[in-house]
């Protein structure tokens, strides 16, 4: 089974360094989709059949925050996990994003094992649940 | 060094040498910084239990390089002409968050703006403009170019 991942984040920098780690993570890949913000985001969630969602907290347009509470409200949406990379440190912040769906969290500067060991953690948490074997993952 | 100027220093070091491979130490002196026009600055604002501007200002080869090197590629590559102001920016991005933290802690919560680029006049008018705010600089040596952030706070 490939995942489909949308990577979310306004600088191209990050973008590009994330895509590059996750096809060098070792996890199977179908499609990465990248927006540049929540709004953005959301469009390509509203038409593409995404697993995982990679976001950043400081956006023009819409932010991380309202992009989470979006995905939150939908019935569909709110099921696929979100990992936020960011440069946020807010515990309180964290705490609330995580009531929300929020599975795990990156601090920016982060390195690629990082990204990988997550994007890991959580897609093969995702398989085995499906597969009957997980706990109560999602 | 005062205290904030240290935390300062510390940040910008550890993220620059983190996310860009890029080596920093306290700048000595000399006139690495380069013609005005060679230098790129941007700047994050933020607000929260104190509110205020993050700025940087660096030499186009040293952002260049900053870029090469957050991409993986090498400066010839065009990607990192199109990216370079980015990866600045984005350098700014994490410098800022991660300098919230180590003032204020893990605790109060901040909005941190997206980065917008300046041109250095407006980077000078800048510091001239908030006299009356308290102001930080420091300056580093980063691959052997002049760097400097600054962070201004203006209330709260």
């Amino acid at each position: 089974m490939a995942f489909n991942i949308l990577v979310v984040d306004d600088s191209e920098v990050i973008r590009s360094i994330i895509s590059r780690t996750i096809n060098m993570s070792g996890v199977p890949v179908g499609e990465i989709y990248a927006a540049g913000n929540g709004e953005q985001a959301l469009k390509v969630l509203g038409g593409n059949w995404i697993d995982l969602v990679l976001a950043d907290i400081n956006m023009p347009v819409m932010d991380g925050v309202a992009m989470i509470d979006k995905m939150h409200e939908d019935e569909v949406m709110s099921h696929i996990p979100i990992v936020v990379i960011s440069t946020e440190g807010s515990a309180s912040k964290m705490e609330k994003l995580r009531s929300k769906g929020m599975k795990a969290f990156v601090r920016k500067p982060f390195t690629p094992e990082a990204i990988r060991d997550v994007i890991s953690n959580i897609l093969g948490e995702w398989e085995n649940d499906n597969e009957g074997n997980g706990e109560d993952a999602f | 060094m005062k205290e904030m100027e240290k935390t300062l220093f510390n940040t910008t070091k550890t993220i620059l040498e983190g996310a860009a491979f890029a080596f920093a130490e306290p700048f000595e002196g000399g006139n690495e910084g380069g013609d005005a026009p060679r230098r790129l600055c941007a700047s994050v604002g933020f607000e929260g239990p104190f509110s205020g501007v993050l700025t940087i200002v660096a030499h186009e080869e040293l952002v260049r390089l900053i870029a090469a090197n957050m991409l993986g590629t090498e400066e010839s590559d065009p990607e990192v002409q199109k990216k370079s102001r980015d990866a600045l920016g984005e350098v700014l991005n994490m410098i800022c968050g991660n300098l919230l933290t180590e003032i204020a802690g893990a605790k109060p919560e901040f909005a941190i703006n997206a980065p917008i680029e300046l041109d250095y006049g407006e980077y000078q008018r800048m510091f001239s403009d908030h006299y009356k705010d308290l102001a930080y600089r420091t300056k580093l040596s980063v691959e052997g170019y002049e760097t400097e952030t600054a962070l201004l706070i203006s209330g709260g």
